[in-house]
C-alpha cells in the first residue's frame, strides 16, 4: 500500500494538481483500491470538524494582523529601520526576516501563521532592496518554523498531552534551542551570502541621523508584540485569544497612522482570505487523507513495525529521526505527531531518554517537515503570498536552512543540555 | 460579463468571510477586556470564532480559484511545452471541481443530518449548528460551481488553441504579470505615504 | 465453538486514557481474537490515530465508516439531550450508585441510539469521575464564587454559573497554559486524566464536587451488525458484557488512583505522583446542601432541553434511585 500511496501522490503533484485536490484524490483513490467502505461520506464530518477547530483560528488572525501592518505602512517603516541598521551585513534584511520570525514566534503558537505574517510583511522588500528571491523566501519559510519551537507552541502542547509531559517544562526547554536555531539560520544566510554576494541585496548609504530617526519605525510593531505576548504571560488571554488582541491593536495603530480606511481594510481582508482559503482547504483534505490511512490500518501497521524492532538506544533515536524525516516529507506535522508519538514516546522513554528532550527533538523534526518538499505547508504559504515564479524557487531557497535544521538536530543529540538546562535550572 | 459578475460575487463572499473573522476577533477582544475588568464574564468568542473560521474559509475558496492561489507543486508540468502545459492547467482546475463536488455532497449530508436532528452545540450558547453548517455548505457549493465554470471556459479555450486564455484562467500567477503588479502595489503605497 | 471469519473496523477512545491502554487495546487487538480462536479480528484505531475530536464519531458510525465505535455521551448531547442524562453534574460521586443509574437508563439510550442513529448499543461505562481542579486555596463550593472555570458541556456551565463562577470555553489543549497564567482559575476533568495531564503542576485544590462521569459507550452500526452471523453476534454480545465489567472496575480504580496520585495520600499505581501535592477538598454538609440547590437549576435546564416525556422517563428510572426529580413541564 505504501508504494502505491507515495507513487500516486507524486504523480498527482507532478502533473500540477493543486495540493488540496491531490491530497483528497489520494485519499479517495486509496479508499477505492484498498477498502470496501465508502469513505467519501466521511469527508463532510471530517471537513467540518477540522475546519471549525478553535486552535486554528489564530492562523488567519495573525495573517490579518500582518496584512494590516503592511497596508498601514507600519511594516515598511519596520523594514526600513532594519535595512538601515542591517544592510552592512552580508544578507542584510534576511537577518531581519529571522529576527522578526523569532519575535513573532514568541507571540504565536503556529509556524504557518508565523511564516504567513513575515512573508506578507517581507515580500515587498525583495524588489525594493534587490535580494535574491530564492534565499529571501527560503529564509522566511525557515524562520517561520520557529513558531512551534519558541513558546507558545501548539505542537509542544499536543506533545505534552500525548506523552504526559509537563507543558511548562517543554516551553522552557524550547526557548534556548529556539535562540540557537534562529542564530543558526542567520549564520546560514551569512555563509550563503559570503559565497554568493550577488543575492545579498544592495547596501544603503549610512547616514547616522536617518538611522536613529528610523528607529521610530520599530515602535509600533514592538507595541503590538508587547500587547500580544503581555496578554499571554499576564494571564489575560490564551494564545488563541491573544491573536484577536493583536488584530485590534494593529487596527488602532493603523488609525493612529491615519491609514484606517475602508479600502485598506478590504485589501487586508482580501490578502488574508487568499492565504486562509488556500491553507484551510489543504488542512481539510490532509485530515481526510490521514483518516483514510488510519482507517485502512496503515498507521497501526507502521506503529507496530517500529515497536517490533529491537534496537539499542542510539539505533532507536536514529531510526525515529529517519522515520520522521521521511514521513515529514508527505504529512502534516501535527497529524504526524498525533499518530506516531503515543507509540514511539514510551519506547524512547524506556530507552532512558528524557521526555522533555524528546519533545524538543520531535518539534525540530516537525519544523523540518514544514519545509521539506513535496508537502510542506510553510513552502505553500510563502509561495501563496509571493504569487510569482514557481514553488521550486522556495524549495531551493530553503534547502540550506534544511541542512541547518538537520545540524541543529545533531547538536541536540550531542548536547541535550541545550534543551534541558533551562528547565532544570529554573526548577528546584 | 458573466465572468466579471461571478468574480465580483466571489470577491464579496470572500470579504464577508474575512469580515466574520474580523468580527470574531473584535468580539474576543471585547470579551477578554470585560473578563480582565471582571465586570461581566461571558465566553462565546472561542465558539463563534471557530464557526467564523470554517465558514469564512469556505466562502473564500471561490475567490482563491479566481486568484489562482490554490497552490500547486508544478515542478514537472511547468517545464512542459505550452500545449501539454495548458492541458495540465485545465486538468488542475478540473480536479478542484471534482473534489469540490464530492466535498459538497458529503458536506450536504452533514448539514442535512444536523438539520434533521436539530443539533445544537452543547454549550451555554446552544448554537443551532445547522446555521454555521448551512453557510459552510453554501461556500463549498459556490466554490464547486466556480471551479466547474473555470474548468469549462479553460477547456473551451484549450479546444480553440487559445493558450494565453488558458494561462489567464488556470495557470499559477506567472512571473511577468505578477512582478509588475507587485511593483505597482509598492509604488502606490509609497505615494500614499508621501 | 466454530465462528465464521470476520474482520471488524473499530474506533476506540484516546490513547492517553488508562481505559484505552489497559482495557480497550488489549480487548480489540488480542482478546477477541483469542477467545474466538482467531475467527474474529479487528482493524482497530484510536481517536487520535484517526484525527477525530469525538463528537462526530456517532455520525461516522451511523454512516458505516466503522462497524463498532466508542463514543462519549456528553460530547453528543447536542444531537439529543438524552445523551446528557447520565452525566448531569452534582448528582452522585458514588460509582456503585452510578452503575445502577446507568443500568436503569440503558433501555432508554439503547432505544434512542437504535431508532434515531441506527446503531446498536453494546456496552456502557464511565471513564472516571469528573471533578474541579483549582488554583489557590479552595475550602468548598462557596469559594468558587467569582472564579473562571473551564467547563466542556452545558450542564457543567449551568452548575458553576449557579455557584457564582463564570464558565469559560477554552480548547482542551490550552487548558494547562491558561491555568498556569490565570486565564482560567479552575477546570473540569477526571481525577485520573488531570493527573496524567499534569494539571497538578498548575493547580492546588482538587474539589470533589461530582461534575459527571464522562460516560462512554460502544455501539455497532446496525446494518453491519445485522449482517453478522448470529453466532458472531452472540459471541460479541457476551464479550462486550465481560469487557464492560472490567471497564467499571478500571474506572473505579482510576478514580481513587487519580486522587492518590494528585494528593500524595495513598499509593499511586498508574498515574504520576504529584511533585506539588494537591489538597483534596471533600464537600462539607453545607456544601452538600448547596450542591443540592445548584442541581435543581441544572435539572431544570436539562429537562427543558430534553422535553416532558424525557424528564418523566428519567424521573422514573434515575430520579427514584437518586432521590431527585427533574421538573416536568
Ligand atoms: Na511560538
Ligand atoms: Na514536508
Amino acid at each position: 500500500m505504501i508504494p502505491v500511496a507515495i507513487g500516486l501522490l507524486f504523480l498527482f503533484l507532478a502533473i500540477g494538481l493543486p495540493v488540496a485536490a491531490a491530497l483528497a484524490l489520494l485519499g479517495l483513490g486509496l479508499d477505492q483500491i484498498f477498502s470496501p467502505v465508502d469513505l467519501r461520506l466521511a469527508m463532510g464530518e471530517l471537513g467540518w470538524v477540522s475546519s471549525s477547530n478553535a486552535l486554528l483560528v489564530s492562523v488567519p488572525l495573525f495573517i490579518l494582523l500582518g496584512e494590516i501592518l503592511l497596508r498601514s505602512g507600519i511594516a515598511d517603516r519596520l523594514y526600513d529601520a532594519m535595512s538601515r541598521w542591517l544592510s552592512w551585513l552580508p544578507g542584510g534584511l534576511m537577518h531581519a526576516n529571522i529576527g522578526a520570525s523569532m519575535a513573532f514566534a514568541a507571540t504565536s503558537g503556529s509556524s504557518v501563521a508565523t511564516a504567513a505574517t513575515i512573508s506578507v510583511v517581507g515580500a515587498p522588500m525583495v524588489e525594493r532592496y534587490g535580494y535574491g528571491e530564492r534565499l529571501f523566501f527560503g529564509s522566511i519559510a525557515a524562520g517561520g518554523t520557529l513558531g512551534i519551537l519558541i513558546p507558545p507552541s501548539i505542537n509542544l502542547i499536543i506533545f505534552g498531552w500525548l506523552t504526559e509531559t509537563s507543558v511548562p517544562k517543554l516551553y522552557l526547554a524550547g526557548f534556548l534551542p529556539g535562540l540557537v536555531l534562529g542564530t543558526g539560520f542567520s549564520l546560514t544566510i551569512l555563509l550563503v551570502c559570503l559565497l554568493r554576494p550577488a543575492i545579498g541585496g544592495h547596501r544603503i548609504a549610512v547616514d547616522w541621523g536617518e538611522r536613529w530617526r528610523s528607529l521610530w519605525g520599530l515602535l509600533p510593531p514592538f507595541a503590538i508584540f508587547v500587547i500580544v505576548i503581555g496578554s499571554i504571560y499576564a494571564g489575560i488571554a490564551t494564545p488563541t485569544e491573544s491573536a484577536s488582541l493583536g488584530v485590534v491593536a494593529a487596527l488602532v495603530l493603523a488609525a493612529l497612522h491615519r491609514r484606517l480606511t475602508v479600502p485598506m481594510i478590504l485589501a487586508a481582508l482580501d490578502g488574508t482570505m487568499r492565504s486562509t482559503g488556500m491553507i484551510m482547504l489543504i488542512v481539510m483534505t490532509a485530515w481526510f487523507l490521514n483518516f483514510v490511512l488510519a482507517a485502512l490500518g496503515l498507521i497501526s501497521a507502521m506503529n507496530g513495525a517500529i515497536a517490533g524492532m529491537d534496537l539499542g538506544p542510539t539505533g532507536l533515536i536514529l531510526s525515529v529521526i529517519a522515520l520522521y524525516l521521511v514521513l515529514g516529507m508527505f504529512m502534516d506535522p501535527l497529524a504526524m505527531m498525533i499518530v506516531t508519538v503515543p507509540i514511539i514516546a514510551p519506547l524512547v522513554k524506556d530507552a532512558g531518554f528524557d521526555p522533555v528532550w524528546f519533545g524538543i527533538l520531535i518539534v525540530l523534526l516537525c519544523e523540518t517537515a514544514l519545509v521539506t518538499p513535496p508537502i510542506g505547508m510553510n513552502l505553500f504559504v510563502v509561495q501563496g503570498v509571493r504569487r510569482r515564479g514557481t514553488i521550486d524557487d522556495v524549495m531551493i531557497g530553503v534547502a540550506p536552512f534544511v541542512l541547518c535544521l538537520i545540524a541543529m538536530i545533531g547538536l541536540l543529540l550531542v548536547f541535550p543540555q541545550i534543551a534541558l538546562w533551562l528547565p532544570s535550572a529554573l526548577s528546584d | 460579463m458573466l465572468e466579471t459578475t461571478l468574480r465580483q460575487i466571489s470577491l464579496v463572499m470572500s470579504r464577508l468571510g474575512g469580515g466574520m473573522l474580523l468580527a470574531a476577533a473584535l468580539l474576543v477582544a471585547v470579551e477578554v477586556s470585560l473578563r480582565m475588568s471582571r465586570l461581566v464574564i461571558f465566553s462565546v468568542g472561542t465558539e463563534l470564532s471557530s464557526y467564523a473560521l470554517a465558514v469564512g474559509a469556505a466562502w473564500s475558496f471561490a475567490h482563491v480559484v479566481f486568484e489562482r492561489a490554490h497552490v500547486r507543486v508544478d515542478v514537472v508540468s511547468q517545464r512542459l511545452p505550452p500545449l501539454p502545459r495548458a492541458f495540465f492547467d485545465v486538468l488542475a482546475m478540473a480536479s478542484l471541481a471534482v473534489v469540490g463536488f464530492l466535498l459538497t455532497l458529503a458536506a450536504w449530508t452533514t448539514f442535512a443530518t444536523t438539520l434533521a436532528l436539530d443539533t445544537h452545540s452543547n454549550t451555554t450558547l446552544a448554537t443551532p449548528l445547522a446555521v454555521p453548517q448551512g453557510l459552510w455548505v453554501a461556500g463549498i457549493g459556490w466554490f464547486t460551481f466556480i471551479a466547474a465554470y473555470r474548468t469549462a471556459t479553460a477547456a473551451a479555450a484549450l479546444l480553440r488553441r487559445d493558450l494565453a486564455e488558458v494561462t489567464r484562467i488556470a495557470a499559477p500567477p506567472s512571473a511577468e504579470d505578477e512582478a509588475s503588479e507587485a511593483a505597482l502595489d509598492a509604488r502606490s503605497r509609497m505615494e500614499a505615504e508621501s | 465453538q466454530d465462528l465464521p471469519d470476520v474482520n471488524l473496523k473499530v474506533s476506540g477512545g484516546n490513547r492517553t486514557q488508562n481505559m484505552f491502554k489497559f482495557i480497550q487495546e488489549p480487548f480489540f487487538t488480542k482478546q477477541i481474537t483469542e477467545d474466538s480462536n482467531g475467527a474474529v479480528t479487528t482493524t482497530f484505531g484510536s481517536l487520535d490515530d484517526l484525527g477525530l475530536q469525538g463528537p462526530e464519531v456517532l455520525r461516522l458510525l451511523q454512516l458505516g465508516m466503522f462497524d463498532i465505535s466508542e463514543g462519549t455521551l456528553s460530547y453528543m448531547a447536542g444531537e439529543d439531550a438524552h445523551f446528557d442524562a447520565l452525566d448531569l453534574p452534582g448528582l452522585t460521586a458514588d460509582i456503585d450508585m452510578q452503575r445502577k443509574v446507568a443500568d436503569a437508563y440503558r433501555p432508554t439510550l439503547a432505544k434512542i441510539l437504535e431508532d434515531k442513529f441506527k446503531v446498536k448499543l453494546l456496552s456502557m461505562s464511565p471513564i472516571a469521575l469528573q471533578v474541579i481542579y483549582c488554583k489557590g486555596d479552595i475550602k468548598g463550593l462557596a469559594d468558587l464564587k467569582g472564579k473562571k472555570v473551564r467547563t466542556y458541556n452545558r450542564g457543567m456551565s449551568d452548575l458553576v454559573e449557579a455557584a457564582g463562577a463564570a464558565a469559560v470555553n477554552i480548547p482542551f489543549a490550552e487548558v494547562v497554559p491558561a491555568m498556569q497564567r490565570g486565564v482560567a482559575d479552575c477546570a473540569v476533568t477526571a481525577t485520573s486524566a488531570g493527573n496524567t495531564a499534569r494539571w497538578w503542576e498548575v493547580t492546588d485544590s482538587l474539589v470533589k464536587v461530582p461534575m459527571g462521569w464522562a460516560t462512554t459507550f460502544f455501539a455497532a452500526n446496525l446494518a453491519n451488525w445485522n449482517r453478522l452471523d448470529p453466532k458472531v453476534q452472540a459471541f460479541l454480545t457476551d464479550e462486550f458484557a465481560k469487557m464492560e465489567d472490567r471497564q467499571w472496575k478500571q474506572a473505579a480504580a482510576d478514580i481513587q488512583d487519580g486522587i492518590n496520585c494528585n494528593t500524595g495520600m495513598g499509593e499511586c499505581k498508574n498515574g504520576i505522583p504529584a511533585d506539588k501535592k494537591m489538597t483534596l477538598v471533600e464537600l462539607s454538609d453545607a456544601d452538600q446542601a448547596l450542591a443540592k440547590k445548584l442541581v435543581e437549576g441544572v435539572l431544570k435546564g436539562w429537562a427543558s432541553r430534553c422535553g416532558a416525556d424525557c424528564a418523566k422517563d428519567w424521573n422514573a428510572k434515575v430520579g427514584t434511585l437518586l432521590g431527585v426529580d427533574a421538573p416536568v413541564e
